[in-house]
């Protein structure tokens, strides 16, 4: 409508006020004349108007006193009025953590919903791919007891997108608490309550969604006091995918309570499955029965909280409630059990046995004998379950996730299991590279059962590759030692705790509590078996090895020891810290008991450095201590006279490191390493050492030589070691990488990179064949010790690694995390890439026989190269023409056909290694029948001919062609049937035998075809690689000529190949500029499964080897990498086994 | 704590472009100031004396926006956001809190008025709508003159317009407003008159 039609209309109105309704029709009819439509709308408006008017009061006093009223830091809140179609949001419920509830109503119908608006700050599109799924599970829970989850969607919210969900209003609804406290109903009635609300949560369990943050705030309880649950597995929602930080400790970093909370809940690497709902509804019964929760758990310190509830037993209902009867207490300690296995394995085992009770029937849950909770108590440390307390306060403090629109309707659209099986898949692998391998693993454990794979047990085997985790502390393990020649290990933790480990089956052999802050070091003496710790708490202990019996507390002061060690030779402790103090005491290594007496009135100490002493060195020989400190100097110390014999103050500034060459014969050699300022490694050596006698003063450097600066690094380096040899230098850096150098030459061998974070620690194996690094991606690397090679990735800490180091039998590395767990690897990481062919350059075509495990080469050179594929097996030459420009190899791997510059083709038998004959056929493409012993050959007249292998090569016209070039040629898995590639796009079906063409088909889009194609061995279709243009592989129904997928493929695929089953299809990519992939497909659904990374060039084959067990890929330069499904590691015990 | 004036200033042409992020800031400042304003006039009057109603919007414009660095364009925007944040005030608070209002509004002499129930400021808000979707062009009358309370004479200086203009937008919005409020009133299934 115009502007002036509504200016007309107001002077109609205007016009109309002055005369009676009874004459408005006329008036109009007389005004508007054949606009009837003008007429009707002027008399409606003016019948409207005519009443008592909305608009005729502003609503000014009104404003004012709710202005008034509004308390003062009241913000009204912004999203009233807002339109979340259908709906509009018309007020302010509530809020809690993870967001805030509003009524909203729905303008067409006259329908009340709630929508909780999200808290959101930051996501990413794989966080809303999730959330949506999440949600949608949500969606399918339609239960009396469940508040019913309608939809979820993204608004714009002052420019971010922010998630909701839209629910179930319940109106007139209390908590549980407050319908305690107001209705106070008998025991029986919160029985039958509790009944309900079981019932309810099982009904989620069944349609596997956890809640995993029940509690009475939870569960509301609405008319005719029936419960409800609400937020439902909302937790899972915005915690699923978020980071797993380094655990610092953050007090007072919750938000919600966590006293519901179960003790796999509060620990990083347990899976937390429907008994962490058991558990809860345990605590929740024990308060509708006595009114108090079964123990008090802090609400700010996290360790704290940790601890209690791991550690704490709850009250019993009777020291409460006088006179409960005992099945109660029963059925709630049942409940309660700290280990997961304990409890009632289901929330209907539990309501059974309360229904039972109801019954007055006897209840199934057996009360713990006396010496089972006698053992259960000694046992407490035992208790299987680690934690990470960065993720207790990560799972409540709610980061977050973004999402976007999912349209939804009322009712819920169903969809198939399968949908969530490629994201899963694709979800764990990008958790698992970010280094969040619990989070892999638990998405992985979600991932619909029925689609099983080759890519599903790759990626689950992949989560963690250790042979033995070791789990119990409750927060970091900041450091670690051996003793009893390897078989124990004792482990230190920011949890105050000590542990000693027996590494044979990873069981604990005992915990000392006696520190009462976090605890960074640890030091083995070997003649006494005894260890020292030192402490956040100022106090150096020292205790047995064999039992962690405490024989002294040494006292340091008020500050933190960062580093402890025990002399070479046995005599003395020394003991840094970070007031810059060095502390020694005398030790009888032969005498331990007198020793603790002895070491008390030995103490003495030096004001070393004027800040923190990070680390400290022992030289080989044992008479040189060197330290390193904050004040950008590093020392040394003579340790039988503790003077300070010299001072190197190169560097500018802290010094992080500094470690002593091993083997550097009569001059000590040390290198320090530090420093954001000038991120150099010193390498020092000592000429002579000065008279003990004398004390220099600083920055003397008469008896020392600077022998190197080592720079590259870009950032602060942070770890240094020497090989056992001496030969080489490897530093570990802030900036992600590992430097090796050449000790000799001073220049640096190689970088390794690799690593997605600082680089905290580096050990080298005992013939130094094998490097370590722990960094801050949660991974363990190993790379071979002479040349730098990367030989493998150790995936499975969720946290940060602290610490590596590999046993003293060198067979495996343990490796200790933030995450509170200790892992063992196998040291004997088979690296799975290798390079098959060295001079690449020199070759012009070679080819994997995989049948034989045979690599077949040709170059300039007048030969056919013949090398196996693994150990075992001898090389040999089979002569044939110069230059050569291509070769294939038939699939038995008993033929080889070599194509020369000059136009002739040869055709050679592998196993007699002999020549069989040759022929000068123009070709375009060659390819051997997979069953028979016939070449079949395109010639550049666009026919088909077939080459028997045998003396003379006599060949037959199959297929005389349509006169276009044929490009590349694929046999089904008989050889029955081949498929020829023509060079304007067509894909000719023939019969191999008689030629006869079965199909033809055009294909219009696929422009820019590769040379790849293969035979599904099950069904009636091939697989062509696209090119660069196309970016994308094809699958086609040969029959038909259908296509039935177009798989996208970055930079087009050079190589495909089926699986055995003909369920997966592998596809392999790239061209020389970007780096390629090997991706796995799944064929019946077109989904991309699978993106490996490695390769640095084209791929040019890729398959299964192994009867599927590996999958492979080479690359042009002659890089093999094979994935294998399931890892090879060893157990320890195994391999000790005579 | 109330921020400089001049915070206000610079907001005000950003917002008027659209600009997200001015316009969420702006919404608070100005609804602060109404609060302050409002709390400190329940306090100095009496609820019988004659009220201004624009005095309040006046008061805040006067507060929060520096005169000389305002355009005229600025002015205006500054007005309708105020009237907005009062439009969305009203709807937010629950009925429980405002104590039921038993005197008559000073402005109206209607006597019917005095009797009239408290009007249902979310049927009102969903009609505004409405009215914004079919005659957008009358919304800043209704916005100025119903919720900030301005005069048809300041409504007319406010927005450029001639004051006959003015009166027929109000005279129009009106109509329509009461129609659209006794249409979703009366039936259980309010048929909208727009098209979704």
């Amino acid at each position: 409508m115009s502007v002036d039609r509504c200016e007309r209309i107001a002077d109609l109105l205007d016009a109309l006020e002055a005369l009676p309704q009874s004459a408005w029709v006329g008036f109009l009819q007389g005004e508007c004349g054949t606009d009837g439509d003008l007429a009707r709308e002027v008399h409606s408006l003016a019948a409207a108007a005519a009443g008592v008017c909305v608009l005729d009061g502003p609503p000014v006093m009104a404003l004012i006193e709710t202005l008034a009223l509004i308390d003062e830091g009241d913000q009204v809140d912004p999203l009233i009025g807002v339109e979340i179609p259908p709906f509009t949001i018309e007020r302010r419920l509530g809020a809690g953590g993870m967001g805030t509830v509003y009524l909203a109503g729905d303008v067409g119908v006259q329908r009340k919903v709630a929508i909780k608006v999200m808290n959101w700050e930051r996501g990413s599109e794989n966080d809303l791919l999730r959330f949506m799924r999440e949600a949608h599970a949500l969606g399918r829970l339609q239960h009396q007891g469940v508040v019913q989850v309608f939809g979820a969607g993204t608004f714009n919210r002052g420019g971010v997108p922010t998630p909701y969900l839209v629910m179930e209003l319940v109106p007139g609804a209390v908590s549980l608490t407050e319908y305690l406290r107001v209705q106070m109903p008998d025991i029986d009635a919160r029985l039958k309550l509790f009944v309900e609300i079981c019932e309810a949560v099982q009904h989620g369990h069944g349609r596997q969604v956890v809640h995993r943050d029940l509690k009475p705030a939870n569960i509301l309880v609405g008319t005719e006091n029936k419960p409800k649950i609400i937020d439902f597995g909302i937790a899972r929602l915005v915690n699923v995918e978020t980071e797993l930080t380094a655990a610092d400790h953050r007090p007072g970093g919750f938000m919600g309570t966590p006293q519901y909370m179960s003790p796999e809940q509060c620990g990083g690497q347990q899976v937390v499955d429907v008994r962490c709902d058991v558990y809860a509804l345990g605590i929740i019964l024990f308060e509708m029965l006595s009114g108090q929760r079964p123990y008090d758990v802090p609400a700010h310190d996290v360790l704290e909280i940790a601890r209690v509830i791991h550690r704490q037993i709850p009250r019993r209902l009777a020291s409460i409630v006088p006179g409960i009867p005992g099945d109660l207490e029963v059925i709630v300690k049942k409940a309660l059990q700290k280990r997961p296995e304990d409890r009632y394995q289901t929330v209907d085992a539990l309501q059974e046995d309360v229904k039972r009770f109801r019954a007055r029937l006897p209840i199934l849950a057996q009360p713990p004998s006396l010496r089972y909770q006698v053992r259960m108590f000694a046992r407490q440390h035992q208790v299987a379950v680690g934690a990470t307390l960065a993720v207790a306060s990560v799972m409540i403090v709610a980061t977050v996730v973004s999402l976007s629109l999912y349209l939804w309707g009322d009712s819920v659209r169903a969809r198939s299991e399968w949908n969530d099986y490629a994201p899963s898949l694709q979800a764990a692998h990008r958790a698992l590279l970010d280094g969040n391998s619990h989070a892999a693993a638990e998405t992985l454990s979600r991932a619909p059962a029925q689609h099983q794979g080759w890519e599903r047990d790759y990626l689950t085997n992949a989560c963690d590759t250790a042979v033995q985790v070791l789990r119990g502390h409750l927060a970091g393990v900041n450091g670690f030692t051996f003793s009893d020649a390897g078989r124990r290990l004792h482990s230190v933790s920011s949890d105050h705790d000590i542990r000693a480990w027996s590494l044979a089956d990873g069981t604990l052999l005992w915990a000392n509590e006696h520190h009462t802050a976090p605890v960074w070091c640890i030091a083995f003496q070997a003649e006494t078996e005894m260890l020292a710790t030192g402490s956040e708490d100022g106090t150096v202990q020292l205790l047995r090895a064999s039992d962690g019996g405490a024989m002294a507390t040494l006292p340091v002061g008020n500050t933190v020891v960062r580093c402890v060690q025990f002399s070479p030779d046995g005599r003395w402790l020394f003991a840094a810290d970070d007031s810059g103090v060095l502390r020694r005491w005398r030790f009888d290594a032969s005498d331990p008991a007198t020793s603790v007496a002895l070491m008390e009135d030995s103490a003495a100490s030096h004001f070393a450095h004027g800040g923190t002493i990070w680390q400290m060195a022992f030289s080989p020989d044992g008479s040189l201590l060197a330290t390193a400190g904050w004040d950008h100097l590093v020392r040394l110390w003579d340790v039988e006279t503790f003077r300070c014999v010299a001072t190197f103050s190169d560097h500018r500034d802290d010094v992080n490191a500094v470690c002593f060459n091993p083997s550097s014969g009569p001059s000590p050699m040390f290198a320090s390493g530090g420093c954001a300022a000038d991120r150099a490694i010193g390498l020092w050596k000592l000429h002579s050492i000065p008279h003990p006698s004398s004390l220099l003063p600083l920055n003397t450097e008469r008896n020392c030589d600077r022998v190197a600066w080592l720079e590259g690094h870009d950032e602060r380096i942070y770890a240094l070691q020497f090989s056992p040899d001496g030969q080489r230098l490897a530093s570990g850096s802030y900036d992600g990488t590992v430097k090796l150098w050449d000790v000799a030459s001073r220049q640096e061998i190689r970088t390794l990179t690799g690593h997605g974070g600082k680089i905290w620690s580096l050990a080298f194996n005992g013939d130094g064949t094998r490097l370590a690094s722990g960094a801050w991606d949660n991974t363990v690397r190993m790379w071979n010790g002479l040349t730098g090679d990367h030989v493998g990735t150790l995936r499975g800490h969720d946290g940060r690694v602290n610490r590596v180091e590999f046993t003293p039998d060198g067979r495996h590395v343990v490796s200790a995390s933030e995450d509170g767990t200790l892992r063992l690897w196998d040291a004997d990481v088979r690296s799975q890439h290798r390079q098959i062919v060295d001079d690449f350059t020199a070759l012009s075509d070679f080819s994997i026989s995989v049948s034989k495990g045979l690599i077949v080469a040709v170059g300039r050179n007048p030969e056919i190269r013949v090398r196996p594929l693994d150990e075992g097996g001898d090389s040999f030459a089979i002569p044939t023409r110069p230059i050569n420009r291509g070769l294939t190899v038939s699939e038995d791997g008993r033929f080889v056909a070599c194509i020369s510059q000059a136009g002739t083709m040869s055709v050679s038998d592998l196993e007699r290694r002999k020549l069989i004959g040759e022929t000068e056929i123009g070709l375009s493409v060659v390819k051997f029948h997979p069953r028979l012993p016939l070449l079949y050959i395109g010639g550049v007249d666009g026919s088909l001919r077939c080459v028997e292998v045998q003396e003379g090569l006599p060949s037959r016209l199959v297929w005389a062609g349509v006169g276009v070039v044929i490009e590349s040629v694929g046999f089904n898995v008989d050889g029955a049937i081949l498929a020829c590639r023509l060079a304007d796009g067509r894909v000719m079906i023939i019969d191999s035998d008689t030629g006869r063409l079965i199909r033809q088909h055009e294909f219009p889009d696929a422009t820019d075809w590769s040379a790849s194609l293969a035979f599904s061995p099950t069904e009636d279709l091939i697989a062509v690689g696209g090119g660069k243009i196309d970016q994308c592989a094809w699958v086609i129904e040969w029959r038909t000529g259908r296509i039935r997928h177009r798989l996208p493929h970055p930079r087009g695929v050079n190589a495909v190949a089926f699986n055995a089953e003909g369920t997966r299809l592998i596809t392999g990519s790239g061209t020389d500029s970007t780096p390629p992939a090997v991706r796995l497909w799944d064929v019946e659904r077109g989904d991309e499964l699978l993106v490996l990374e490695g390769h640095r060039f084209k791929l040019c084959q890729v398959g299964f080897k192994d009867d599927g067990e590996t999958l492979f890929g080479v690359d042009q330069s002659g890089l093999l990498i094979e994935w294998p499904r399931d890892r090879e590691g060893t157990a320890l015990d195994e391999k000790s086994r005579p | 704590m109330s921020d400089s004036p001049t915070e206000v200033t610079y907001l005000l042409a950003p917002a008027r472009r659209g600009e997200a992020d001015a316009v969420d800031r702006l919404f608070p400042l100005i609804y602060d100031e109404l609060k302050r304003i409002a709390r400190a006039q329940m306090q100095r009057e009496r609820p019988d004396h004659t009220l201004q109603p624009t005095a309040l919007v006046h008061e805040a414009y006067l507060k929060l926006v520096r005169q000389s660095d305002a355009s005229y364009d600025d002015r205006t925007h500054f007005f309708r956001v105020a009237a907005q944040a009062i439009r969305r005030i009203l709807i937010d608070q629950s009925p429980a809190r405002r104590p039921l209002l038993a005197h008559k509004h000073p402005l109206n002499d209607d006597p019917a008025q005095s009797k009239a129930a408290e009007p249902d400021y979310h049927a009102l808000d969903r009609a505004m709508k409405g009215l914004a979707r079919e005659h957008p062009e009358c919304t800043a009358v209704v916005e100025l003159r119903y919720y900030a309370g301005l005069s048809e004479c300041e409504v007319a200086q406010t927005l450029n317009l001639g004051l006959r203009t003015v009166q027929r937008h109000w005279k129009f919005a009106r109509a329509w407003l009461q129609r659209e409020m006794n249409a979703s009133t009366t039936s259980t299934i309010a048929k909208p008159s727009h098209v979704r």
